[in-house]
């Protein structure tokens, strides 16, 4: 099965990219191919050395997930593909690339 | 592109308010890139997301919503409106009018169309797949 997450919160407004991060781990244990996309805010969770639980776990991600975020989203909060944790990819047209996914690929998708 | 013959649908739910957060301007730019890949989209406009149907949005710096909401429309989406949400915030009256809702206003963007949560349900019956939108 593949899952589509589409993240739009900073890593530590609420528990929601804690839960999302949850989920990739009962997906790891399931198999799942998992897509995580990142969208405005969320594109904070993937800066590479944070502390706090969001940002050890995008980069150290199961395999068979991908996580992508949005190049106009990290470039309106400043952050440069070196401030990323390795593996995050950087897509111009995430929008578009999120639509497909869910649409033709992924058997399910969740949004926070 | 996807043939219209085997459109498939793709039903949003919006629930926060624009300018307030950024879940409009994201619903907005995914459901215009639905549009453009040929799936057909359908809107439901709940809770505060009603403001997003409000005619001469003038955002000085943030993303035009309105105007968003006019190209969605123009593109070919349905948008709907919880009616009930829409009248508490004096958007209509949706009183009895000759055996018929009032839904006419001049603060409505031309094409935003009202309904009950049950419509949303119809939506949902028709959908492919479900996105959601908003929060706190």
């Amino acid at each position: 099965m593949r899952v589509c997450l589409l993240l739009m919160k900073t890593p530590s407004s609420d528990e929601d990219a804690e839960r999302m991060l949850g989920i990739l781990r009962g997906a790891k244990a399931q198999g799942t191919e998992i897509a995580v996309y990142l969208l405005g805010d969320g594109v904070l969770c993937a800066r590479k050395g944070q502390t706090g639980y969001v940002g050890l776990n995008l980069g150290n991600v199961p395999e068979r997930t991908t996580v992508r975020a949005s190049t106009r989203d990290l470039r309106a909060r400043g952050i440069s593909d070196g401030d990323l944790e390795p593996g995050v990819e950087i897509i111009e047209d995430l929008e578009g690339v999120f639509i497909e996914d869910v649409m033709e690929k992924a058997e399910r998708v969740f949004t926070w | 592109m996807v043939e219209s013959s085997k459109k498939k649908t793709v039903t949003m739910m919006l629930f926060s308010a624009p300018f307030g957060s950024q879940y409009a301007d994201h619903l907005c730019r995914v459901a215009e890139r639905a549009l453009d890949k040929g799936y057909a989209v359908e809107i439901f406009l709940y809770s505060d997301a009603v403001h997003a149907q409000m005619t001469e949005q003038n955002p000085k710096l943030f993303f035009p919503v309105g105007e968003a909401v006019k190209r969605l429309i123009e593109k070919g989406a349905t948008i709907k409106s919880c009616e009930i949400c829409s009248i508490a915030r004096g958007y209509i009256k949706g009183e009895l009018k000759d055996g018929k809702k009032d839904y006419s206003s001049t603060k409505v963007i031309n094409g935003v169309n009202f309904c009950s949560i049950y419509g949303f349900v119809d939506m949902l019956s028709r959908a492919d797949r479900v996105l959601s939108f908003g929060g706190s």
